[in-house]
């Protein structure tokens, strides 16, 4: 059984990066984007994770990059890929929880702390209708996050994705009453993907996202033969912010982003 | 995969995939109704419920006191048992029904160099761990250096497949997104075969969180009686864990290897209410769209559908909007369109729900009955559906639709069709 060499892309029409400590965090719940891009409903991030606030305000910030007019984003799904969020309330629940009982528990844990938050957050702040779905939710959650938007853009109805990534650039360690004891820093990444552009021109200036097949078959095999597979190292979201802003500026360029998946196939950002 | 979004140069397997049925080839699961399609099916369709009293933990104990456990998790064909019971419940829900799922296909060993992936539904995966890790007196929440390989990537591992492994969230329709993201990579040639699904476990602060969102039922004098989706007087859902693994396959390579097809994943529909992070729309336009899409990807008209199984909890609203959406969707065809909730009996299985969900409409396939929702026994008359209530409704199924809503306004539905 062979699988033939091919090659998924999709084109990265905005982007936008945001770095910010629980300090920044906590402006950025009040004020998550910039004054001329789209305005939250006042107060709606009030009970989100951290990694929401991040990434949400990568999303405002990418609006704001996208040349006008802007599209309509009705349809637009949205994938989240957070990286182990829900430490700082999880931590303050179980500390609380042998003092308070389940009276103390926040009703806010499950549905602003799990893993389809952030998508949920953005969907329902932004009025977007698409499939909305967290992703990964652990150290690979970056890799997690760019495949699954390549594998879902030829949903029906749906003209592109905001694809947010979100990453501790060190983990914050929980003081157990919702904050931490080191200044940990999150980086939040929003991507605009579409289609691959249609024409030469826009393909030249807008960088693509592209997941390259293994080109050799998997051999046969019993199982067992060729395992434990190694695990790919987990990718930096800030490595990939800085690469990705280096690869939009200098349009047309050859640098370029690759990271080659455990399975032999390989990701590109050109 | 749209043209577009393929290299024009990419020859061409995967776009003679791109409309090529994808089958259940696999099942297994661990759900509060059993671990096999015969007993889950035997069950259902004998109306049993598995809600009972359960010990929710100190910290729950003040509140709720039943669900829906799952008593048994199967150790996995080829897997030493002690090496089995010594991983966490979480671990062991997902790792034992995805080796049964492979090992229904024909997959466990003689892979012939098949390339399978693995999509993973589950909610909050790092969140029960870091719990279940606490309340055996654990630190893995303050201490990040000991948060370990996600659940999907030690499968990955422990199952031995050499295809890609990613985890999706869609709260209460995990399972499902699961389910329709391994079609997508069937159809965009990426693998040869995926194992997909979902499973929950049962922890304090899931009952407690879900307690203090008035989510859950609080017939503690009553848990059989407890879960009644559709019926005027639900209070709330019935926590249960568990969930299913399918492996699924392109129509063509399951023939070639000579596997047994359960039944084919026809068509996929997924949209977003946007409208509340908690609270299903009350505008049943977004739910009934994903009807729709579903439909639309199976090639079928609302008439075609023999049954739906309803997401329905046993909310107060979300019951109320699921009904109103089946009723857009389907227009005239739904008036006599029988629905049942199986969650009357397996309670919700949260993220496993979805893939729990498929089970029972294979179960009604197979056994040519559709199963009934129990304790429903005055419909709501907010809830104008054709109810198969009490008792199993003896009718053939040749194509169901499966409904599951998530929290921040997830809306799925998977179209399954019976095999040929």
């Amino acid at each position: 059984m062979t699988l033939a060499s091919s090659e998924t892309r999709c084109s990265i029409t905005a982007h936008a990066v945001v770095v910010a400590n629980l300090k920044r965090i906590a402006e950025l719940r009040d004020v998550p984007g910039p004054p001329l891009g789209p305005q939250l409903p006042k107060r709606f991030l009030r009970h989100c994770d951290e990694h929401t606030i991040v990434g949400m305000s990568a999303v405002l910030t990418a609006i704001t990059h996208l040349p006008a007019p802007l599209p309509d984003f009705h349809s637009w799904g949205v994938l989240a890929a957070p990286c182990l969020a829900g430490r700082l309330l999880s931590s303050r629940t179980l500390t609380l929880l042998p003092k308070t009982g389940a009276a103390g528990v926040s009703p806010h844990l499950i549905p602003q702390c799990s893993l389809h938050a952030m998508a949920s957050a953005v969907s329902v702040g932004l009025g977007m209708h698409g499939p909305n779905m967290g992703v990964g939710g652990g150290p690979q959650s970056i890799t997690e996050g760019l495949l699954a938007a390549l594998s879902i853009l030829d949903d029906p109805g749906v003209p592109g994705i905001w694809l947010l990534l979100t990453q501790w650039n060190e983990e914050p360690i929980p003081d157990g009453l919702g904050g931490a004891t080191n200044d940990a820093v999150c980086c939040g990444v929003a991507l605009a993907l579409v289609a691959s552009a249609a024409t030469a021109t826009e393909s030249l200036n807008t960088p693509t996202l592209s997941l390259r097949l293994p080109t050799q078959a998997t051999p046969p095999q019993s199982a067992g033969l060729s395992f434990p597979i190694k695990p790919a190292l987990p990718i930096k979201l800030a490595h990939f912010a800085t690469q990705l802003d280096a690869i939009s500026l200098h349009r047309p360029n050859t640098s370029r982003w690759l990271h080659d998946c455990d399975w032999g196939a390989q990701l590109e950002v050109a | 995969m749209n043209s577009a979004a393929h290299s024009q140069a990419a020859p061409s397997k995967a776009a003679n995939r791109q409309h090529e049925a994808v089958c259940i080839t696999g099942i297994g699961a661990a759900s509060p109704l059993g671990s096999s399609l015969d007993t889950i099916a035997m069950n259902l369709l004998a109306g049993r419920s598995a809600v009972r009293q359960v010990e929710p933990g100190a910290f729950a104990r003040d509140q709720i006191h039943f669900a829906a456990p799952v008593d048994s998790i199967p150790v996995p064909p080829g897997l030493d048992e002690s090496a089995f019971r010594s991983l966490g419940r979480l671990e062991q829900l997902c790792l034992g029904p995805a080796a049964h799922a492979l090992a229904d296909a024909g997959l466990q060993n003689d892979r012939r160099g098949v390339r399978i992936g693995v999509v993973l539904g589950v909610a909050a995966e790092y969140m029960k761990i870091w719990e279940l890790d606490f309340i055996n007196g654990g630190s893995r929440v303050v201490d990040p250096s000991l948060d370990a390989l996600s659940i999907v990537h030690f499968m990955q591992r422990e199952l031995k497949l050499d295809g890609p492994a990613i985890t999706v969230a869609a709260a209460c329709a995990s399972s499902g997104f699961a389910m329709a993201l391994g079609r997508k990579w069937l159809r965009a040639g990426w693998v040869d075969a995926c194992v997909v699904g979902g499973c929950d476990v049962l922890s304090p602060t899931a009952f407690a969180a879900f307690h203090n969102l008035r989510a859950l039922s609080r017939r503690n004098d009553d848990p059989a009686k407890a879960s009644r989706p559709f019926d005027r007087d639900r209070d709330g859902f019935v926590m249960g864990e568990g969930g299913a693994f399918f492996v699924l396959e392109c129509e063509s390579q399951a023939r070639k290897r000579g596997a047994v097809i359960h039944g084919e994943l026809a068509g996929v529909g997924m949209s977003s209410d946007a409208s509340h992070m908690v609270i299903p729309s009350a505008d049943p336009h977004n739910a009934a769209q994903a009807i729709r899409f579903a439909l639309n990807d199976a090639a079928i008209n609302p008439a075609d559908i023999d049954y739906v199984n309803a997401h329905a909890a046993g909310t107060a609203v979300g019951d109320v909007a699921e009904a109103g959406a089946i009723r857009l969707a389907f227009g005239d065809a739904g008036i006599h369109l029988p629905v049942s909730s199986t969650k009357s009996m397996s309670g919700h299985l949260l993220s496993g729900a979805a893939a729990f969900e498929v089970i029972a409409c294979l179960a009604a396939m197979r056994h040519r009955a559709i199963p009934p929702t129990v304790n429903l026994d005055h419909p709501d008359e907010q809830c104008p559906l054709a109810h198969v209530a009490h008792t199993a409704l003896e009718r053939p199924v040749a194509m169901a639709a499966s409904n599951s809503f998530g929290f921040g306004g997830a809306n799925l539905c998977l179209v399954i069709r019976q095999a040929a």
